[in-house]
């Protein structure tokens, strides 16, 4: 090009920025509703123009020069063609299958369409949605948003555990990579212990389970990590409060790697967190930290092999008041997967893993030195056949065999040296062998049904404590959905199901020091009767969902008095007291895309009531996971291409507690005598988090993003624990009784920077 | 939107009340081996901020009917004042004396309702040696503070519960030694060890102070109780090894008087020690 040219060019360019300045190039993804999987080959053409592209195979297209007022045509055979003004278009735009019943556009809101399942409740989230969703001390932590979807609620400030429908933490079932993972939740809830950067998809059931899923009552979440990619790239970040980094490397067109790790690094900021009498207070230190390995072997275009290593570990210690307590817990998962597609219909898939959970605790304020550990290990084989003819039926056949080892606890005390003998100390084995089918089909043009069938055998082994046993249960679940509209549909669900491990919580709290113990000739398996209504609507833009639900559960237990006094018990089952609980509620969703604000609204009203016969003297009193009202809503505003906008507000009825009701006089001091269980409550909780991202202009393959998150913005101090300390004694002129609260988490900013390349 | 209003009534009207567990009595009784039985009655007072001595005074219970019985003699019981603790009135028996083997039953009647309880009294703590060994926090050794090491005989065959009481010489009242309530329900062998401190947690400084301390002169109980005794001062302790500091969790509180009365009645033998603490 001689200088003529150049000065030409430069000149034609300063015309057209001049002159057309509503013209841009654009890029954007193409992604099936349904999947979540790019669409290749998608058309996209200007409209009223002969001008257009191809998507890539990751989806893409690229146009230049295209005017904002123009609309682009997304067509391929099988996808109902969406028409979309250029102004319009943010980041990805979802195809519908063509046989899908909706016929309209629907815009993706946070989670997919409840309209297009049969399941009520259900809720999908790909790694697209996980993006949108607000950040929440610098995570987009997906357990942790799934506390803010209806039904579900959290036990106290920063709980992480999910407590559905009234049920306690052992009712859930989590899977990764279809391999069970005991521990979900870290102390305090900062964090879960799934690394959201790994996940490439998320479902979660509260009911009308998947007969596939079996053993636990409340719900399921699945969770897949990533899939191997195309080409290599990590993303990371680097926060006030943790790190981490992730890599999906691939390794040759057969290889694929998935790295990722995280640690935190809390106790840099103690002194946010105040006093002693906060949970991380200047004489406590807490950090986690987490690795995840998958490696991906394409065996051929039919089969594949996938194995996952993935590692959590906690460590919290505690050394006010001249203690010197400890409490360490983490999970150690392996597993490996194996896929084959038979045919375009049948595929199949087998999974072996392991599954290893465990908890120690060491303390020296007891009148004893001491320690105890508690472990939980499945060892688990898993297959099934799916036949699955979109629109026309979907058959999965499949059975599973666990072999279960729980060792409740295992103490060693010694007082001076001397060591302490408690008896029965034993691990409790069991195994569970199931067969399952589940088939869903449309019955008529506006009815479909999915049904389930689950039978399992359930053989526990002798020893010490506990007679060898078996339990033959059969577990149906059903599902049907009537969309009597195109834009709206009731559906129904019924499921029975039972689980064979029990929870005995120590407090209130969901901590990983709970027990588990295996049901027994006198402790027989935990049953749930679960029925739910639910309602969906959707329009452009919107979703509307309602469910009703009830929900009754026998052979429900507890601890006498919590079960870390159970320590030192010789018999853990002797402490354990046998009840129920109803739980029923009415949950309710709204969901609304706007220009360029997306907004959800979720209220849940329930009532969760348990009865046992040796508590409150056979009364029926509040379940300590009750929470009669909750509030959730979350709102996501893109202001342009560089700033985006968050925002999430709680209200949650306080937990249940236990106060004080009256002042005994005994040994000449006063003492405390309480009220019958859970009469009371705390305050209402309600928190607002806000959150700024500022995307920086890419460079090549580099991509980074600043947040900014305000996590208790108004800096409501919501009580975590309360009690009750008394001075003065009956020589005084008088004596003062004082409530004191501890509060966890005060305003506190967290700043991320997230990066990929 | 009829619909709703009748789904929030269903919804909250079912809300539950506080179950009214215990009765407002509160017994204290002890018999001692070869002593009078002592019984001390309170009502409860309104857990409020601030108590005055008024209202713990007018506490006190002095019209009830208190009968004690060891199933050869039934007595009724006096009201007695003694300004030295309180409740400064307080009902004694002056003719049963405590004897081991004995179950004695207590009966309280008041405002038209009869509180029963029994009990028996245990032995007398064997112990078989008294040793100081220096106090040791965290690895580092302090030279001017003690442990107090027992070593106790253990039948094997009998469960057996204590308490434990300690005070300086120049303090009024004795206060809860560490480990204050403590049991063999676990051990297994002839002899076992139990080490005793007195340490008061100091709310000014956030630290523990040990209060055994080379040169002072301290009075200790050991004080057989029983079984039902045992488990209420359990219960009224909490759960003291929960990691999470007084969380708001209580126990019921357990009680062996019927009626919901709070309390307990107890056989109790002391064996008690006075010692200067040593080099």
């Amino acid at each position: 090009m001689n200088k003529a040219q150049l000065v030409c060019l430069i000149l034609f360019s300063v015309f057209l920025n001049n002159n057309i300045a509503a013209q841009k190039s654009i890029s954007f993804q193409v992604i099936d509703f349904d999947t979540n999987y790019p669409i290749q080959d998608v058309s996209v053409q200007i409209e009223k123009t002969k001008r257009g592209a191809f998507t890539n195979a990751k989806g893409i297209f690229n146009l230049n020069n295209v005017l904002d007022t123009r609309s682009l045509i997304f067509s391929k055979i099988g996808y109902t063609t969406q028409t979309i003004k250029v102004s319009d278009l943010k980041g990805v735009i979802y195809l519908e299958p063509k046989i899908s019943a909706l016929d309209e556009v629907v815009i993706r809101n946070f989670s997919s369409s409840q309209l297009k399942r049969v399941v009520p409740d259900q809720i999908y989230l790909s790694k697209g949605d996980i993006e949108k969703l607000p950040f929440i001390l610098g995570e987009k932590d997906v357990i942790k948003l799934i506390q803010y979807t209806p039904g579900v609620q959290q036990a106290t400030e920063g709980q992480s555990g999910l407590l559905v429908r009234g049920g306690n933490g052992s009712m859930n079932l989590t899977l990764l990579d279809n391999i069970y993972l005991h521990n979900t939740s870290h102390l305090g809830g900062v964090f879960s212990a799934i690394n959201s950067d790994f996940v490439q998809a998320l479902e979660f059931s509260k009911a009308g389970f998947d007969a596939a899923y079996g053993g636990r009552l409340s719900s399921v979440t699945n969770i897949q990590t990533l899939k191997p990619s195309d080409s290599t790239y990590f993303e990371g970040s680097l926060g006030l409060l943790s790190t981490k980094l992730t890599g999906n490397i691939k390794v040759n067109e057969t290889n694929s790697l998935l790295l990722s790790g995280r640690r935190t690094y809390l106790e840099i900021f103690k002194p946010f967190f105040g006093d002693d009498t906060s949970v991380l207070g200047k004489d406590k230190n807490y950090f986690l930290y987490d690795f995840l390995g998958k490696h991906s072997l394409k065996l051929s275009p039919k089969s594949n092999l996938e194995t996952t290593f993935y590692l959590t570990k906690d460590n919290f210690k505690d050394h006010t008041k001249g203690r010197s307590r400890n409490l360490e817990w983490g999970n150690v998962l392996f597993g490996t997967t194996f896929k084959h597609q038979f045919s375009s219909i049948l595929s199949s898939q087998t999974t072996l893993s392991n599954s290893y959970y465990e908890f120690s605790f060491g303390d020296n304020e007891f009148p004893y030195d001491y320690n105890a550990k508690s472990t939980f290990n499945v060892l688990s084989l898993k297959h099934f056949f799916l036949w699955d003819k979109p629109n026309v039926y979907s058959l999965k056949i499949g059975a599973d065999f666990n072999i279960n080892k729980i060792l409740p606890k295992r103490v060693n005390a010694r007082i001076d040296e001397v060591p302490l003998e408690i008896l029965n100390q034993e691990t409790f084995s069991y195994d569970d062998f199931s067969l399952y089918g589940d088939l869903e089909w449309p019955i008529s043009q506006k009815t479909k049904v999915k049904a389930g069938l689950r039978a399992t055998s359930f053989f526990s082994k002798k020893n010490a404590v506990v007679d060898r046993e078996h339990y033959f249960v059969i577990e149906p679940r059903v599902s049907f959905k009537y969309q009597f509209k195109e834009n709206q549909a009731f559906k129904m669900s019924y499921q029975r199901l039972s689980q064979f491990i029990h929870q005995a919580s120590v407090t209130s709290f969901s901590l990983p020091a709970d027990f588990f113990v295996v049901s027994s000739n006198n402790l027989k398996p935990q049953v749930v009767n679960q029925y739910s209504l639910g309602y969906a609507f959707e329009e452009n833009g919107l979703q509307l969902n309602s469910a009703l639900y009830y929900k009754h559960v026998s052979n429900y237990t507890e601890f006498e008095n919590g079960s870390v006094n159970n320590l030192f018990s010789n018999n853990i089952y002797n402490d354990i007291l046998v009840g129920k609980f109803d739980s029923y509620g009415l949950e309710f969703s709204v969901s609304k895309k706007i220009n360029k604000l997306t907004a959800q609204f979720a209220l849940t009203l329930s009532n969760t009531i348990a009865e046992f016969d040796e508590i409150n003297n056979g009364h029926s009193f509040s379940a300590t996971f009750d929470r009669p009202i909750n509030v959730n809503s979350i709102a996501h505003y893109k202001l342009n291409d560089r700033i985006e906008l968050g925002a999430l507000f709680l209200f949650t009825s306080g937990q249940n507690y236990t106060r004080p009701n009256d002042v005994r006089i005994i040994n000449e001091r006063p003492i405390l005598n309480f009220e019958s269980k859970n009469a009371s409550r705390f305050p209402n909780y309600h928190r607002l988090d806000l959150s700024c991202t500022y995307a920086f202009k890419h460079k090549g393959k580099w991509k980074s993003k600043l947040n900014l998150t305000l996590y208790n913005a108004y800096n409501n101090k919501n009580p975590f624990q309360i009690y009750f300390s008394t001075e003065g004694d009956i020589d005084d002129t008088f004596i003062e009784i004082t409530e004191n609260r501890d509060n966890l988490f005060p305003i506190l900013p967290t700043l991320n920077w997230l990066f990929s390349f | 939107m009829k619909i709703y209003y009748l789904l929030l009534i269903v919804l909250f009207g079912c809300e539950n009340n506080n179950v009214i567990l215990s009765d407002e009595l509160t017994v204290e009784g002890q018999i001692l081996e070869g002593e009078f039985a002592r019984i001390n009655l309170t009502n409860s007072l309104p857990f409020s901020g601030v108590i005055d001595s008024m209202e713990v005074a007018r506490s006190m219970e002095a019209k009830a009917k208190v009968e004690l019985s060891d199933g050869e003699i039934s007595e009724i019981l006096t009201l007695k004042r003694d300004d030295s603790r309180f409740p400064y009135l307080y009902y004694r028996s002056n003719i049963i004396k405590g004897e081991l083997n004995k179950q004695y039953n207590l009966s309280v009647t008041i405002r038209g309702k009869e509180f029963k309880s029994i009990t028996t009294i245990p032995e007398k703590v064997n112990v078989l040696d008294v040793s100081f060994s220096t106090w040791e926090e965290e690895g580092v050794v302090e030279p001017d503070y003690k442990d107090i090491n027992f070593t106790i005989e253990n039948n094997t065959d009998e469960d057996r519960y204590f308490k434990i009481l300690i005070k300086n010489e120049n303090e009024k009242r004795f206060e809860f030694a560490r480990p204050f309530i403590f049991n063999t329900e676990n051990i297994s062998t002839n002899t076992f060890p139990l080490i005793v401190s007195y340490i008061k947690f100091n709310e000014d400084s956030g630290e523990k102070e040990n209060h055994v301390r080379v040169g002072e002169v301290l009075e200790l109980k050991i004080v057989s109780i029983t079984k039902e005794q045992f488990y209420f001062w359990k219960s009224i302790e909490g759960d003291v090894t929960s990691p999470l500091e007084d969380s708001s969790f209580s126990n019921a509180v357990v009680s062996n008087i019927s009626n919901g009365a709070f309390g307990y009645w107890s056989g109790e033998s002391v064996e008690s020690f006075k010692f200067e603490i040593p080099e």
